[in-house]
């Protein structure tokens, strides 16, 4: 029996305890928290008003009852060593580590935004923060709402247009959309880092008169003055923002450091998910330096090819991703891998049912990943093929 | 047990028990229990996702649209014509030049043919000058 240790309990780690035969593997889960949490559901949350409940299971009943859970916090990974240290003093030793801690949310690296979050909420540091956005926002009844972002690289690429979309849904259905003013800004030359994306959002913003900035970086939240100050110079008054900060990499003690990055992402090997430097040692989703999307269906594809590999099958991660970008009515997702930009797709009511039911099998598809493993397989190599034809959807 | 097996659930689960037991008998509960087969489900999920049932499907709320738009009385009724166009068009006919054109015009089959053609060029014709 190989003794896996998986750090982390979110959508990659769950997903891969799960999927480790019990004959061949011993594998335990540690996670600070007892609770596993949706991280899309902060958009429904933030923007719809459904209650976090929904969104939230505990991490036990999600993991195979064989699956051994440590409700803990890693502050220590030893790689040479082999060992896991935990905030309560706990040593694990392994066969196999895995990464699965996902990013860190940095609200104090930019000056006023910790103050920011704490009066207006936001929708991606929780679900606790995201019901505080839907009552801020129901409180709107005129004025500018900013969505800004402070770094190019943050989990789910459409996160901020999604926000841009449901709460522009919101004010309307409020019979507001001419009192409050959605205002998204990028730090990227388009609507989105793709121009063939951004080509097909764009008429979506002009269509329901959001005003778009590019080339914003948010750099500085003067609360006081009600502006967002940007690094290139720019200035956007609001009257309620939110800001997505700069994303990091686990911030545990790792030896050796050199498996970190600048950011303090893990190094791994993009289609192996090998850690650089060693050959027991992995990482998952969010906390690594794969040059894609940081995204759940990164984590879940991530997970699926550290499981194969652990049995000896040489699977390997193409780069694929899936995001979906949701209006409410229609969606789309962008389809892309490490070796094709995203393809032209088309906003449909079918891919936004698609979103709907990939929601509704979530909790499913955690605990019984190797039932709808087929499914997924079938739907990405079907996708995978109109990359390769470059063909559009 | 008598806390959550209130009048309304004690009725609900006993007719639901009933359904079970019928669906037993029909051989139908053996059949829910062995479908999600990880076999079966891929093959079906192969069929259902190919980049062109993807593709047809994203149309879905205007293919439905367009399909109810179809005149189905007109198609009926002109399924021989159809079934007809079909058939020369798998015959592999001979390059006809000017010559054979005319003389294939003395044939009253090919007569009433033309007549269609024109009837049906003046139709797409008339669309195009709006």
């Amino acid at each position: 029996m190989k003794k896996v240790v998986i750090l982390g309990g979110g959508g990659g780690g769950a997903i891969l305890a799960n999927l480790l035969p019990r004959e061949e593997f011993q594998v335990t889960v540690v996670d600070k928290s007892p609770l596993h949490f949706f991280q899309p559901g902060n958009l429904w949350i933030a923007f719809k008003g459904v209650k976090k409940e929904k969104f939230l299971r505990p991490l036990r009943e999600l993991l195979k009852p064989h699956v051994n859970f440590v409700q803990d916090e890693v502050v220590e990974v030893d790689l040479q060593n082999r060992s896991v240290k935990t905030r309560n003093g706990k040593q694990l030793g392994y066969d196999y580590v895995v990464f699965a801690t996902g990013a860190e949310l940095d609200y104090d690296a930019l000056p006023g935004h910790r103050k920011l979050l704490e009066t207006y909420g936001d929708f991606y540091s929780s679900p606790e923060n995201a019901e505080k956005l839907y009552k801020t926002l129901l409180g709107m009844n005129s004025g500018r709402f900013v969505i800004a972002v402070a770094d190019p690289i943050y989990k789910c690429p459409p996160g901020p247009h999604k926000g841009t979309f449901l709460s522009w849904e919101l004010f309307s259905k409020r019979g507001l959309s001419d009192k409050v003013k959605v205002v998204l800004a990028v730090p990227v030359p388009h609507a989105y880092p793709s121009k063939t994306i951004a080509d097909i959002i764009e008429p979506e913003l002009n269509a329901r008169g959001i005003e778009l900035h590019t080339f914003f970086t948010a750099n500085e939240i003067d609360l006081d003055n009600k502006k967002i100050i940007s690094l290139e110079g720019e200035e956007l008054s609001f009257d309620v923002a939110t800001v997505i900060p700069p994303h990091r990499g686990p911030s545990y003690s790792v030896t050796p450091e050199s498996v970190k990055d600048g950011n303090g992402y893990i190094k791994i090997d993009k289609y192996t998910s090998k850690v650089e430097g060693f050959d027991d040692a992995f990482a998952i989703g969010d906390c690594t330096n794969a040059p894609t999307s940081k995204s759940g269906v990164t984590a879940h594809l991530q997970a699926e090819v550290v499981a194969a590999r652990l049995q000896g099958i040489d699977a390997k991660y193409s780069g694929r991703t899936n995001c979906p970008l949701i209006t409410d009515g229609k969606g789309l997702f962008i389809i892309s891998d490490y070796d094709h930009p995203p393809i032209p797709v088309r906003f449909s009511k079918f891919k936004r049912l698609m979103e709907d039911f990939f929601v509704a099998t979530y909790w499913s598809a955690i605990r019984y990943p190797e039932f709808w493993s087929p499914v997924f397989k079938a739907y990405f190599e079907a996708t995978d093929e109109m990359i390769r034809k470059g063909e559009g959807w | 047990m008598e806390t959550i097996l209130t009048q309304e659930r004690r009725e609900a689960l006993e007719k639901f028990l009933d359904m079970l037991v019928k669906m037993n008998e029909l051989g139908l509960l053996d059949t829910i229990r062995d479908l999600p087969d990880p076999e079966f489900i891929g093959r079906l999920s192969e069929l259902l996702m190919t980049p062109g049932t993807l593709k047809l499907l994203d149309h879905i709320d205007d293919l439905l649209d367009l399909a109810g738009s179809i005149d189905v009385e007109a198609i009926k009724g002109n399924m021989p014509l159809i079934k007809a166009a079909l058939e020369a068009l798998s015959r592999e006919p001979k390059p006809v030049g000017i010559t054979g054109l005319m003389r294939a015009m003395s044939d009253p089959d090919v007569q009433k043919g033309l007549g269609l053609m024109v009837e049906l060029l003046k139709a797409i014709g008339k669309t195009k000058t709006k």
